[in-house]
């Protein structure tokens, strides 16, 4: 459903794109006015994708869901379709590549000789729908099974985990924790020894002080 | 002896109120976020929420000359785009329950000059005002979580349907990734400053946020309209679950 909604998106751009241009294209709505009523399904074969072209109103609906059966149907490559609309000889394009036409001919090619005339920059809105669509592999990976989700959440941790000791040295390590804790340790026996040193050093001087204050003659 | 009915208590949001009280509060929620609406959707939804109300009214399939509803549909989003479908032979319904946010819808469409097939009526979803079998379409776009009784709601949307009809209610769910789910609750963690910000009240979009979360999941509504009479139910997740799009029937 999301690859749907992305390509929702892609032909809402094409479609206000159109509306644009024909809002200052007079004699191309004369043309389109003919055209009322008349839908087609595009479908491009790589990548897989059904998309519906309909002349409501005067205006040109692009839509990604219908359930009506079109009039006409076109069947081929991003590049072969994209060449219907841009090449000079329309008709050598529709015999000569890989398409395929079915239902009302005549419309279909008043259509395309219509929107060829616009001189929009069709493999600009080609790119946006394929390239947009090219980011489905992120819808994939949500609607898959949780698996992939578990494995990423724990991969992530542990990269995480990495990245932060490791690399950014933003905390130690448990071995390097380990290590100071044994150094803190090693520590505080040397300084119980100093001051049991030192203790004894004072005791010491104590004696020393104490026999010669008592032992002072007079 | 105490009334059983004032005893009752439903969600609102987190919190637990009297169910005759529910509507009320949701009431003020809609009265104070009405201005603000369709730019804190954008907010909220970071723009998607045009493009996902585009294609669900693509699976609306309409046709021209038939007759839809547009239910809590507030400002009008939906009608925009049902009007010119439907055509001038075809009707649409803008209804909602609260006068803010139909006052706005109205405004808003008279204001984009559509006119001559849209007609408006303050209508509560669980208690519709419209004859049987009257609709070949009945959409409710973010709405259904706000209804107290959803169960009535959705019985009440089956009986005004035309045989042969399908409802669509487009709502927030539950997202089916885990690693989207917590992303998503710290996004939606941010909702009530926006409020604040965008639309001075940040209390309405605390209760957005906790809407949402008491929302039944995918397969309790798809049940819920089962259990309401519909056949044929299906549901689109969007956006990896954080929406979906229930279909139903009613059967011929």
């Amino acid at each position: 459903m999301d690859f749907q909604l992305l390509t929702t998106a892609a032909l809402t751009l094409a479609e206000t794109s159109l509306k644009q241009v024909l809002a200052q294209d007079s004699a191309a709505r004369t043309k389109l006015k003919a055209l009322e009523g008349f839908s087609l399904e595009i479908h491009i074969t790589t990548p897989d994708l059904k998309a519906y072209l309909s002349v409501l109103n005067g205006e040109i609906k692009l839509n990604a869901y219908r359930e009506e059966p079109c009039d006409a149907s076109i069947t081929g490559s991003p590049a072969s379709l994209i060449k219907l609309l841009v090449s000079t000889d329309k008709t050598a394009v529709i015999h000569g590549e890989n398409l395929q036409i079915a239902g009302d001919l005549q419309q279909t090619q008043a259509l395309q000789s219509l929107l060829a005339d616009l001189k929009l920059d069709w493999e600009y809105f080609a790119s946006k729908i394929i390239g947009d669509l090219a980011t489905q592999q992120l819808s994939d990976m949500f609607s898959q099974a949780s698996n992939w989700s578990k494995n990423t959440a724990e991969n992530l941790t542990e990269d995480l985990d990495d990245y932060l000791h490791h690399e950014k040295r933003l905390f130690p390590s448990s071995p390097e924790l380990q290590h100071f804790y044994s150094d803190v340790d090693d520590l505080n026996l040397r300084v119980d020894r100093l001051r049991a040193r030192l203790d004894k050093a004072g005791q010491g001087l104590d004696r020393i002080l104490n026999k010669n204050g008592s032992g002072t003659k007079t | 002896m105490q009334d059983n009915k004032s005893s009752k208590t439903t969600h609102f949001g987190y919190q637990e109120v009297p169910v005759e009280e529910k509507a009320r509060h949701v009431g003020k929620v809609f009265h104070s976020v009405a201005p603000k609406y369709d730019l804190m959707n954008d907010v909220v939804s970071l723009g998607s929420h045009r493009m996902i109300k585009r294609f669900t009214v693509e699976l609306c399939a309409l046709r021209p000359g038939q007759c839809v509803l547009d239910l809590a549909g507030g400002t009008g989003d939906l009608s925009l785009k049902f009007s010119p479908l439907v055509g001038a032979q075809g009707t649409v319904v803008l209804a909602d329950i609260n006068e803010s946010m139909l006052r706005m819808g109205r405004d808003r469409l008279l204001d984009e000059g559509v006119t001559g097939n849209v007609t408006y009526s303050l209508a509560d979803a669980e208690k519709l005002p419209f004859q049987d079998d009257s609709f070949d379409c009945i959409c409710i776009a973010y709405g259904l979580r706000n209804v107290t009784d959803k169960e009535a709601a959705l019985r009440a949307m089956l009986r005004v349907t035309k045989p042969g009809g399908r409802v669509l209610v487009l709502e927030f769910s539950k997202p089916q990734n885990p690693v989207l789910s917590k992303a998503y609750d710290a996004f939606s963690k941010l909702w009530p400053l926006a409020g604040k910000v965008v639309a001075g009240d940040s209390d309405s979009y605390q209760y957005l946020v906790e809407s949402i979360r008491m929302h039944p999941d995918q397969e309790s509504l798809k049940q819920m309209m089962v259990d309401a009479g519909f056949v044929n139910c299906r549901y689109h997740d969007v956006m990896g679950g954080i929406c979906a799009i229930h279909v139903g029937f009613k059967a011929r």
